[in-house]
């Protein structure tokens, strides 16, 4: 079992291996390889079932806390993509760079707060290597109105 | 047929002619055989939001419309379509209504295009959000791309 793995297990999370629940739109990839280069595409907080399990905006129908939750799902699901692209997570080298969209309404501006849940998964997995620059955004609408998006530029081991 | 002749094809198709002669903007950088292209919208061929002002189709025709300029200026960096190896990241604001979640269809109209000049290796990972107050009283859509060339 990887190191990666074995920090899951000890956070008692698991990742299933198989990126079939998580959809991708249409005319778009989970991701792409380029060189040392994995991007990953932008990301919803999807169920076991294959369901948005939030669906809501931050500041009316989520508070910070359940934002929060519905990161670390994103980033739960993006630890499945990346299994699923490099075959091992160990083959992360590091995080370059993370974009975290939250799905805002009333002025609620919390944003890094809620896209910490996303950075927190990533840093309880890799450590230091999961660190990476991130840009906060607050849109008026995501897809499904699920309330975060994230997507992420990672460095692969050569 | 090459890449170029599909681009030809698309524009004839859709009735869109790509745009040439953008050399007095910055529109495209390169880093190794990496490209960043700045975000283009589609100026004043789809105004307002989507799902209030336009139609989901008006949006869909929107992203189209900018994945033609957006090839457009490709083609003027490049030269020549077929040194584009794949896309690899596509990020991108859609104007959108406070009730219109259908985001992800919208932005097929990009996608759709560059799978249809590029095949598999046009298909990328995609990053969108709704948006207000896009540039040029405010353009339906504004999207970005990272791609890869060959050597």
């Amino acid at each position: 079992m990887s190191v990666a793995e074995r920090r899951l297990e000890r956070i008692g999370l698991t990742i299933v291996g198989d990126d079939n629940k998580i959809p991708s739109g249409g005319g778009n990839c989970k991701y792409k390889i380029h060189d040392d280069l994995l991007f990953i595409t932008g990301l919803e907080p999807y169920g076991e079932d294959g369901k948005p399990a939030f669906v809501g905006r931050l500041g009316r129908e989520y508070t910070l806390e359940e934002g929060y939750q519905a990161a670390r799902l994103v980033g739960i699901n993006m630890l499945t993509i990346i299994k699923d692209a490099l075959g091992d997570l160990d083959r992360v080298d590091y995080f370059i760079k993370v974009m975290a969209l939250v799905n805002t309404a009333n002025g609620f501006s919390d944003l890094p707060e809620v896209a910490n849940g996303f950075t927190d998964v990533m840093t309880e997995v890799f450590g230091e290597r999961g660190m990476h620059a991130r840009t906060d955004l607050g849109a008026t609408n995501l897809n499904n109105n699920v309330p975060i998006i994230c997507d992420a530029i990672i460095k692969i081991k050569q | 047929m090459t890449a170029d002749e599909r681009l030809a094809r698309k524009a004839y198709e859709l009735n869109i002619d790509y745009p040439k002669n953008l050399r007095a903007l910055v529109s495209v950088r390169r880093v190794d055989n990496i490209l960043f292209t700045s975000g283009s919208g589609c100026g004043t061929f789809r105004q307002g939001l989507i799902g209030s002002d336009l139609t989901f189709e008006d949006g869909y025709l929107a992203c189209q419309h900018i994945a033609m300029i957006q090839l457009g200026m490709i083609k003027e960096y490049l030269g020549d379509l077929d040194k584009v190896d794949q896309i690899l990241r596509v990020y991108g604001h859609l104007a959108v209504a406070d009730d219109f979640h259908d985001l992800d269809k919208v932005a097929d109209g990009l996608t759709d295009v560059m799978g249809a000049v590029f095949g598999d290796r046009g298909r990328a990972p995609r990053t969108i959000l709704g948006s207000r107050n896009l540039p040029v009283g405010n353009t339906a859509a504004e999207l970005e791309l990272i791609l890869s060339v060959k050597d």
